[in-house]
């Protein structure tokens, strides 16, 4: 079999090894890690007394030590070789003439993104002489040496698809690379977490999972083992499985998002994200939901959050959108099924429904008999706020007519919905606080019915203040149903408003 | 059928009108002047035209293929120019040709002998393997045409090729679209300057505002916008009175200006007609130093349309 020729490919490795740039990069690259192995190497014999055991020891420090820094390395690497890739080409006015070759949209994306892949396998390689020293010392298995590889290269493919996705999104290079630097900072850190419990040992008796997602977990937890509603797996699995998803949904966006003539992708994207959706709530539930070992309120309470957190992320980048369709009822363009094919705010409510009933599915399916009912209720609370934020992405985007204002108000929104009323309940000092009519304003928040899901959940914020005496779980997904039909009627008269501004065709 | 066929085009940004229902055909083998001041809307015409802008309404079609429905096809079938282009560092000329004829699917093992042919054309052929960002302006504008010529397009599309080019790089330029012409090439020219075009074009068109305001054949455009001749008559100072009186009472002579030492008269007979003129102002008694046709020429056909127009 021929591969099918790739120009972009091509010229990229061509003119990436020109000049002396890569090869500071190199340098740098093998340098920066050979530094740091023989300082610790030099602190380390420094303290012990040189015996066989020590060699072992020492044997997996450099191990932790070398990978960890490649770790950084990609990470601080592998954005930069991408971010410019389309935003770049525009800006040096080469774009209009590649575009319009023959060279399909993908070609494009796909030459760049393989070809930042490539060079970041290529400092890889230079660092297996640096690797080899932990063989030599012993204490490292073969696997956990070529795991780590592995998971490096997925990072750098993960990383490379976060800077090329910018840089389609991004109006400049330097918007891009601060756009792909911002969301990697993000995904390390949320990752962070999981990969120091990876590290240290669980927290609270619960098992982890997911500690390789994060390149510091993926290079230093090659040998334990996770388990996922009770199947067991080596971390590089779900990690790879992750990491890699993401990477395919983030190229398939930078792919559609190349404008005229653009061939619409949403279905693609939108399946796909659909797939990453399943595969991200299998991973997370699997370890956090309440397990047949025994139903812990802790973990109820943990799974709440993800799927609350979750569900705002949904409505945030589904339900918004440049503006929204000037033909056909809101209500129409909203509920049609149909309308899951195109890719605007309107259609995005209904999709993110799919996503979140996905969620649901998998948390119904995987938890207890006995956590069931709570997982229902969690449910309709997710749906509820989706309903909530979704309606309000919708108005924002028919208001602003701009994705990025909308997606940002929303998610500023509900950031102030969910921890705004719970600012309420701080108290200074011992005395114990008085009720108030603020207290009302729990009801807007999705915690404190999240709080009363397990049956048997605290009353504690219950105050005599408050209008309803039901429980929060459900007064707020009934405040939110009103809520949302209040931003429905405001979404449409923006709408109405937008039509009358658009000049009549002369 | 035509080959280029433009139907009342029209491309709208968020609040301008850039080009107002532009109609055209071109057949095989015509050279198309496109004429009109900046802002005028040639650019956007061209890049509706070359598949990178969305027309609002209307149609272009090169061949026969509408450009909004499969711009793919079209895009084999067109060379296009902008008018300002960038070239990639780090590339050599050689790799940079190379780069667009595999990006235009053209088969490995004719690329060699065409990006010599292309070289050989645009006289690069000693610069094969500098790098592009060492060419000069007008290598680098040669360059760009060599680039479109790389698949063997049907229609050029040319943008302002020679604006921003010191006078010989100019000559250099207007040289290659001859030989363009010479190859057979339907090509679409645009300047904001006449005398450029003047010389190789067949058919213009002078677009002002996102209208085309007159567009045909470059003899059939002169007679349509002049109406006829401009002849230039000198005569002695004293006799300037006497001429001035005289002339208007001839037949086909529209109208009479002073200008400076001449004076300039719309004529619309014809060129046999015209020695009746120097007969009358004989006859008159006035003594005629120089009687000439002026040499009208497109700067005048653009100065007359546009008059009054420019934004
Ligand atoms: N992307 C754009 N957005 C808004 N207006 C534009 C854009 N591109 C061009 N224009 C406007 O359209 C008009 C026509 O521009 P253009 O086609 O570039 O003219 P020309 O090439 O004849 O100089 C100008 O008034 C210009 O300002
Ligand atoms: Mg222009």
């Amino acid at each position: 079999m021929r591969f099918p020729e790739n120009p972009v490919l091509t010229k990229e490795l061509r003119t990436r090894m020109r000049g002396t740039r890569a090869y500071w990069i190199l340098f740098a690259y093998v340098g920066l890690p050979s530094l740091i192995v023989f300082l610790t190497y030099a602190t380390y014999t420094a303290f012990q007394s040189g015996n066989g055991q020590n060699a072992f020891q020492l044997g997996k420090v450099f191990y932790s030590t070398v990978f960890t820094i490649q770790a950084l390395l990609v990470g601080i690497i592998t954005p930069a070789l991408t971010a410019g890739g389309v935003s770049l080409e525009k800006e040096q006015r080469t774009y209009d003439l590649l575009s319009l070759s023959l060279l399909p949209r993908r070609g494009i994306i796909l030459g760049k993104l393989l070809s930042a892949t490539l060079f970041v396998a290529l400092l890889l390689t230079a660092s297996l002489p640096l690797a080899s020293l932990c063989f030599l010392l012993g204490g490292i298995a073969p696997s956990q040496v070529i795991t780590a590889y592995v998971l490096l290269l997925s990072c750098a493919f993960l990383y490379g698809a976060v800077g090329i996705a910018a840089s389609s999104v991004a109006k400049s290079t330097t918007n891009a690379t601060s756009l792909a630097y911002t969301v990697i900072l993000i995904l390390f850190f949320c990752t962070l977490p999981l990969a120091i419990a990876g590290i240290t040992g669980p927290f609270g008796g619960n098992g982890v999972g997911l500690t390789a997602l994060n390149p510091i977990g993926a290079v230093s937890s090659g040998i334990n083992s996770e388990v996922y509603f009770g199947l067991s797996l080596s971390p590089w699995l779900p990690a790879l499985l992750v990491n890699g998803m993401l990477g395919v949904v983030l190229t398939v966006a930078a792919i559609h998002r190349l404008e005229y003539p653009r061939s619409d992708r949403t279905p693609l994207l939108r399946t796909l994200c659909a797939a990453f959706t399943l595969l991200l709530a299998f991973f997370l539930y699997g370890f956090t939901a309440p397990q047949a070992a025994g139903v812990s309120g802790n973990s109820l309470m943990a799974v709440s959050i993800l799927t609350l957190l979750a569900t705002t992320l949904i409505a945030a980048i589904f339900a918004t959108g440049d503006g929204l369709p000037t033909s056909g009822g809101l209500i129409r363009l909203i509920f049609d099924p149909r309308r899951l094919r195109t890719g605007d705010a309107a259609s995005g409510l209904l999709y993110g429904v799919l996503l979140v009933l996905i969620c649901g599915a998998v948390l119904y399916i995987g938890t207890t008999n006995s956590s069931r009912p709570a997982s229902l209720r969690l449910v309709l609370l997710s749906l509820s706020l989706l309903w909530l934020l979704g309606t309000l992405g919708i108005w924002f985007s028919a208001a602003a007519r701009s994705r990025w204002a909308a997606l940002t108000a929303t998610l500023a929104a509900a950031v102030v919905v969910s921890v705004g009323p719970m600012c309420t309940q701080i108290t200074v000092g011992n005395s114990p606080r008085r009720p108030t009519v603020l207290d009302n304003l729990l009801y807007l928040s999705p915690f404190p019915a999240a709080s009363e899901l397990s049956g048997s959940g605290s009353k504690s914020l219950r105050t005599p203040a408050l209008l309803f005496q039901a429980p929060f779980r459900m007064v707020t997904p009934a405040l939110y149903g009103l809520l949302g039909i209040g931003f429905l009627g405001l979404a449409e008269r923006a709408r109405r408003a937008s039509r009358t501004v658009v000049p009549p065709a002369s | 059928m035509p080959l280029v066929e433009l139907v009342n085009l029209r491309k709208e940004y968020k609040t301008l009108v850039a080009v107002k229902g532009l109609s055209l055909t071109l057949e095989p083998g015509d050279i198309f002047g496109f004429i009109g001041p900046n802002g005028a809307g040639k650019t956007t015409t061209i890049k509706m035209l070359a598949t990178l802008l969305e027309p609002t309404s209307g149609i272009a079609r090169v061949n026969g293929i509408n450009v909004a429905e499969n711009p793919e096809a079209v895009r084999s079938l067109i060379g296009y120019m902008p008018d300002a282009f960038g070239v990639y560092d780090d590339f050599k000329v050689w790799e940079y040709l190379d780069f667009f004829a595999a990006a235009y699917k053209v088969p490995k093992i004719d690329r060699p002998g065409l990006i010599d042919m292309a070289l050989d054309l645009t006289t690069l052929t000693e610069k094969k393997d500098a790098y592009v960002d060492e060419l000069s302006r007008g290598m680098k504008q040669r360059l760009c045409l060599a680039k479109t010529l790389i698949h063997d397009p049907k229609v050029l599309l040319l943008d302002e090729p020679a604006s921003g080019l010191d006078p010989r790089a100019r000559i250099e330029i207007k040289e290659l679209l001859k030989e363009l012409k010479a190859m057979g090439k339907t090509i679409i020219v645009s300047s904001h300057i006449l005398p450029e075009l003047a010389d190789f074009c067949t058919s213009v068109g002078i677009i002002e505002r996102g209208e085309l305001i007159v567009a045909g054949p470059i003899e059939a455009i002169m007679k349509q916008v002049l109406g006829g001749r401009v002849l230039e008559i000198r005569v002695p100072d004293i006799d300037r009175e006497k001429a001035t009186a005289l002339l208007p009472s001839v037949e086909h002579v529209k109208s009479v200006k002073r200008i400076g030492e001449t004076l300039r008269v719309d004529y619309s007979g014809t060129l046999d007609d015209q020695s009746e003129v120097l007969l009358a102002l004989i006859h008159g008694g006035v003594r005629v130093q120089s009687f000439a046709e002026q040499d009208t020429d497109l700067e005048d056909i653009f100065l007359r349309v546009t008059k009054g127009l420019v934004a």
